[in-house]
């Protein structure tokens, strides 16, 4: 689990928020890697959460976000996760389901 | 005039890569819409790194980006390769099938997205049908010749449904083996 801050670009390579706070955790962390794209994608599932509410920009499906404060291990770029499910949004919260690449 | 090629002096080995960038030369001169490449442009760090201005990948991004919408890969599937010997001096030949699948975003407006993939398929069939040999300029090439795929279809990638359509592009290369075969 970390405690981080992230960015929304929507479509990636187009800021919409920065400084997004937020809780990331496995989804599953026992799992092995999964893939789609007949095998050419393989990726880890996460669920993020937002710690402050909803943001203004509220977060939707295809979404990318970029870990602030964090790089990702196997390239050493700041962490990217794909909105890959239907954000769920609370009064006070957004959870989503996101996919993180392995590697680069 | 249909020219078909004699014996030359053959290369080494084949060029599969280079097959696939001569395809990828085709897409992108010849599968134009409204006299342009349909194809999203690339930002200028991805257009460094795959040396083209516009989305179409050989292989399949392992980060598939949405932001490049449309966009097409040139990719060879597993199990759709041949490899044979022939004649007395140890010439070989090999077959391959690239896909090629385009993928449009229907999410905003589906009928658009309809639209945009026929007229994208369209294009392509007479670009990929164009060439005997891939343009002639990659000397293993011998032959090649579009075959349908899927046509139409979906494909579901991170989550998200995507419009497609798909073709396949037969290849046969050529070469001799260096010094024949030996014992």
């Amino acid at each position: 689990m970390l405690i981080t801050t992230v960015r929304l670009e929507r479509p990636e390579g187009t800021a919409l928020l920065r400084g997004i706070p937020v809780q990331i955790e496995q989804a599953a962390p026992q799992d092995l890697e999964r893939v789609d794209f007949a095998g050419a994608r393989p990726f880890d599932a996460f669920w993020i959460y937002t710690i402050q509410g909803v943001p203004s920009i509220p977060l939707r499906r295809r979404d990318v976000l970029f870990d602030e404060l964090n790089t990702d291990p196997d390239t050493s770029q700041p962490a990217k996760y794909r909105v890959a499910g239907l954000p769920e949004t609370f009064d006070d919260h957004q959870e989503a389901l996101c996919e993180r690449i392995i590697g680069g | 005039m249909t020219i078909h090629p004699t014996a030359l002096a053959l290369p080494a080995q084949p060029a599969t890569f280079a097959a696939l960038q001569a395809m990828q030369s085709i897409i992108l001169g010849e599968c134009l819409v409204g006299g342009a490449s349909p194809f999203a442009a690339l930002s200028s760090a991805d257009a460094s790194r795959y040396g083209v201005a516009n989305a179409v990948f050989l292989g399949r991004p392992k980060d598939f980006k949405d932001t490049y919408l449309p966009q097409c890969c040139l990719w060879i599937p597993p199990e759709t390769e041949a490899v044979s010997l022939s004649g007395y001096a140890g010439r070989a030949s090999a077959e391959f099938e690239a896909l090629i699948l385009v993928y449009v975003d229907l999410r905003s407006d589906w009928y658009a997205a309809e639209q945009q993939i026929l007229s994208i398929r369209d294009a392509l069939l007479p670009a990929l049908l164009h060439h005997e040999r891939l343009g002639g300029g990659i000397s293993t090439v011998i032959e090649s010749e579009a075959q349908p795929g899927r046509g139409l279809c979906y494909e579901q990638i991170g989550g998200s449904e995507y419009r497609c359509f798909e073709a396949r592009w037969w290849v046969r290369q050529q070469w001799s083996i260096t010094g024949g075969r030996l014992l």
